[in-house]
């Protein structure tokens, strides 16, 4: 852990040096809406066998399309600029090193709408040049390659059967995910799981002759919610259920004498968004047993040592992550790093060598963006005592040189029950007004939290001179299993409370003003939006994204209709009141907030009648409100011109109400 | 020759009672159509159409007749357009849908009553505050259920099938325009969802690029087409 201090403090230091001489550099300037959408995004990184390379996928918007472009770099772990590796025209994503460390699987979707990613092969060599060789085609495409330990096969997930119909639309279940294999040089696919089985994630065993899967029945998204572990043969055949699970797995991995299937478990909101308790179970069948009961914050990731008695685990703690040993046979943690950001805010993870000796993650503070590091494990005199990170990247130097950031800071409030709220508060460079309007930002999930990374809208925000507060009000990951679960059955209830502490606890401080304070946020954190303008009339502006109003209509038609009789506890077709005590729309008469209302037209997740209702409602009331809805966008918008609108407007909106 | 002759000179008689027709005459009047005999021959199912006060359109209702004698009667209340009234081979295996309102009624009566062995909802409502929501004619609900949603929600609530859907035992047949602007796609979702929850046979169609009503002849043909079928299957 000394090890990231001294990193990081040399990271300031070097912000320092740049401040200090000001007289020599071009101006800062500060960030305006459609400032960030000139950055570059990593994502996905995977560390060779041999530690010598780091592969990643590299997100930007380039002209003439409308989304992101995603293309595979490399770069050597020993130095040296990382370099463009794959050439694909829309997304090249999941690179994996083969065991042998001289070739590269990744996916490449092709140009047209219909052409779906199909697996490409490349050898190391083929760094800056080579051409791509296709593996083998799936009608449906191909999603998370993983190769055997042995190296003689890749896995992969492919969608079954044709596309349905779509005049007239005739709703059924969805497709199911079915988990394949290819032997890298014969285009040859081979079923591994049967008919009637989606493969949600699976794990190699280290003999590579089985598969440990997280999977259902059930084809469709909302099914995720209550899978299984399973095995089956590698070559194919039926799964045998190994678990008993009533909550939903991630991060599976097997022990390495391959007796053990190890995974992290707990009660979320969104898949891929994980944290929570490391669990042993016997692949030969019986109780699955916590090693980490009550920990204090939320494993992600882990992965077991050669010598099957210790794991290198990752997690998320607080407003950052840490990295540390786990003791297989008792559950003792030791940890080796204890504030490091990683894995681009969707969750601490590395990759690392299979001797667990060097690490690749990527990694940003307030003033960095993510980067790909590299991480070597150090020896003391007590066995292994943290870990040397090393910089690969610098895929935003002007972001770094150029952007006036707001200082971030991190901050703890007291909320009922007596909990200890996390949150992390931006001050603005230049305060609109002394003390600042205060804007909260509550974060999705709300199994998610936020970690002490680069801002995006909160620096946005704080450049037009506004204060942001977002914090990780209970149910968000990272203290632990008691904590995420404290939302269960209550949103809307100590959650919200949790918002409101923090807001006073910022006035009191005398940092904010307390007659100008703002809420916004963006799924969970957009029905908390609107929920909040339903309970009080103290927010005097509010932007609800892709928000629930009511819960009952969002059951209706939502993808994940499990998640809602989860969190919420009921089956609305048991109780449809409690789905109406806790939906905004049902109090939506007290509303006085002016709120702008943003929504993606095809969002599967939270349908767009969400936002229509809530709009409805506050203009039949007179309450200034906008709804704005974006053509061709799901949950999250991803156009460019999207992305740039929705932030022209939330900021106008906040200028003109707070 | 005579009967024209009569008509173009009227009697003295009925010149004092019958009036001249006018343009707009006719709209007052009442039609009957579609009328559907009962297999014992004792009864006769009709559509009676007519055009009623704040109704751009004319409504369809069906109506019941005993052939022996007595008075035809309304049997349905829909507000909109209700039609093809069948009687079922022994007259107790009954069936109900209807569209619009009549799709409302449909829901609403599978909800309450478990006779309908089963039912058509077509572009109907299955939850009048989610209705509100989106449709193009809000102030419709607000009529139709004399509340007002922000101020009543309960109202709004206690007369939505979706309150009860979890009774349902009729298999249903769902039909919706995917752009419908006055009965948004969302009732159909919410109404199909609660019924598959509940492991009751239903099927939900969307037809794309169709508003309230069906248009296209493939989609009209497809409706009818799976109409049948699904009467065939569960009558």
């Amino acid at each position: 852990m000394n090890d990231v201090h001294a990193h990081s403090s040399a990271v300031q230091s070097e912000v320092a040096h740049i401040t200090h001489n000001t007289t020599m550099l071009s101006p800062r300037v500060p960030i305006k809406p459609g400032t960030m959408l000139s950055m570059r995004f990593v994502n996905d990184i995977n560390l060779s066998a041999d530690g010598q390379h780091a592969a990643f996928v590299v997100w930007e918007f380039v002209a003439g399309q409308p989304k992101e472009r995603g293309r595979v770099w490399v770069v050597d772990t020993s130095g040296g600029e990382p370099k463009p590796f794959s050439k694909g025209p829309k997304e090249d994503t999941c690179p994996r090193w083969s065991p042998d460390s001289q070739r590269l699987v990744f996916t490449s979707a092709g140009e047209g709408e219909k052409d779906k990613p199909q697996l490409y092969l490349l050898p190391v060599q083929g760094v800056g040049g080579g051409e791509a060789k296709k593996v083998c085609t799936m009608p449906n495409g191909v999603s998370n390659p993983e190769w055997s330990p042995d190296g003689s096969r890749i896995a992969f997930v492919s969608l079954e059967g044709e596309e349905p119909k779509s005049d007239p639309k005739v709703i059924t279940p969805d497709r199911h995910r079915r988990l394949w294999t290819v032997r890298p040089d014969y285009d040859i696919p081979e079923p591994v799981t049967p008919d009637g089985v989606t493969v949600w994630e699976y794990a190699w065993s280290p003999d590579s002759k089985q598969i440990a899967l997280y999977y259902t029945t059930g084809p469709d998204e909302s099914d995720w919610y209550h899978g299984q572990v399973g095995v089956v043969a590698a070559g194919g055949g039926a799964v045998r259920q190994v678990s008993q699970l009533n909550r939903q797995v991630s991060a599976l991995t097997w022990s390495p004498d391959g007796t053990l299937i190890t995974y992290i478990s707990g009660e979320w909101s969104d898949r891929g968004l994980i944290g929570g308790d490391v669990f042993m179970l016997p692949v030969e069948g019986g109780e699955a047993r916590n090693l980490t009961p009550n920990a204090p914050f939320s494993f992600s990731y882990c992965r077991w040592f050669p010598d099957g008695r210790r794991l290198l685990y990752a997690g998320w703690g607080g407003l950052t992550h840490n990295i540390g040993i786990l003791d297989a046979s008792d559950g003792t943690m030791k940890v080796l790093v204890d504030d490091f950001v990683m894995g681009e805010g969707f969750g601490p993870r590395f990759s690392a060598t299979p001797d667990l000796r060097c690490l690749a993650t990527t990694h940003s503070t307030p003033q960095h963006p993510y980067d790909a590091w590299f991480g070597k494990l150090t020896s003391g005199e007590n066995g292994i005592s943290g870990v040397e990170w090393q910089r690969l990247s610098r895929l935003n130097p002007i972001a770094e040189e150029t952007f006036a950031l707001s200082p971030t800071r991190r901050i703890r409030y007291e909320s009922v029950d007596g909990w200890q709220i996390d949150a992390m508060l931006t001050l603005p460079l230049t305060p609109k007004s002394e003390p600042p309007p205060l804007i909260v930002d509550v974060h999705g999930g709300p199994s998610w939290a936020y970690s002490e990374n680069w801002g995006y809208w909160s620096q946005m925000l704080a450049s037009a001179g506004f204060a942001i507060l977002q914090p990780n009000i209970r149910g968000s990951l990272g203290h632990g299993v008691a904590f995420a679960d404290a939302v269960v059955g209550d949103m809307g209830g100590k959650d919200f409370q949790d918002v409101l502490h923090g807001v006073d606890y910022l006035i009191e401080q005398g940092l904010v003003d307390g007659n100008r304070v703002g809420i916004m946020g963006w799924s969970y954190g957009g029905f908390m939006t609107a929920w909040a303008v339903t309970q009080t009339t103290r927010f005097k502006a509010a932007m609800m994204g892709a928000g629930v109003s009511d819960f009952h209509s969002f059951h209706a038609q939502s993808n994940i209709p499990d998640w809602d009789m989860r969190f919420i506890s009921i089956d609305p077709l048991e109780e449809p009141e409690r789905y109406r005590e806790r939906s905004a729309i049902t109090y939506a008469r007290r509303v006085t907030t002016p709120t702008l209302i943003l929504h993606g037209e095809n969002d599967l997740c939270v349908p767009v009648n969400q936002a229509y209702a809530f709009y409805r409602a506050l203009r039949e009331r007179k309450v200034p409100v906008e709804l704005v809805v974006y053509p061709r966008e799901g949950h999250g918008p991803s156009e460019k011109e999207h992305l740039r609108d929705l932030e022209e407007r939330m900021l106008g909106w906040f200028e003109k109400y707070l | 020759m005579s009967e024209s002759h009569s008509l173009t000179t009227p009697t003295e008689d009925t010149l004092r009672t019958r009036i001249p027709i006018k343009p707009g005459s006719f709209l007052d009047m009442r039609f009957p159509t579609d009328a559907d005999l009962s297999p014992d021959g004792k009864k006769v199912a009709f559509v009676v159409w007519e055009r009623v006060t704040d109704q751009p359109k004319q409504r369809g209702n069906i109506w019941v007749v005993a052939t022996s004698e007595g008075e035809a009667r309304p049997f349905t209340k829909g507000k909109q357009e209700e039609s093809c009234p069948r009687w079922s081979p022994d007259g107790k295996r009954v069936a109900i849908g209807g569209w619009s309102n009549g799709g409302y009624l449909a829901a609403w009566a599978v909800t309450q009553t478990t006779r309908f062995k089963a039912a058509m909802m077509g572009a109907g409502i299955s939850d009048w505050h989610n209705m509100h929501a989106q449709t193009n004619i809000a102030d419709a609900d607000i009529l139709l259920l004399q509340a007002d949603p922000l101020e009543n929600p309960e109202v709004y609530r206690k007369h939505s099938p979706i309150t009860y859907a979890g009774r349902v035992t009729t298999p249903t047949l769902i039909l919706h325009g995917e752009n419908d602007p006055a009965v948004p796609v969302a009732q159909a979702y919410a109404f199909y969802r609660a019924l598959r929850e509940r492991n009751i046979p239903v099927e939900l169609v969307v037809y794309p690029r169709e508003g309230h009503g069906l248009s296209e002849r493939a989609h009209l043909i497809d409706g009818e087409e799976r109409l049948l079928r699904w009467l065939e299957k569960y009558l």
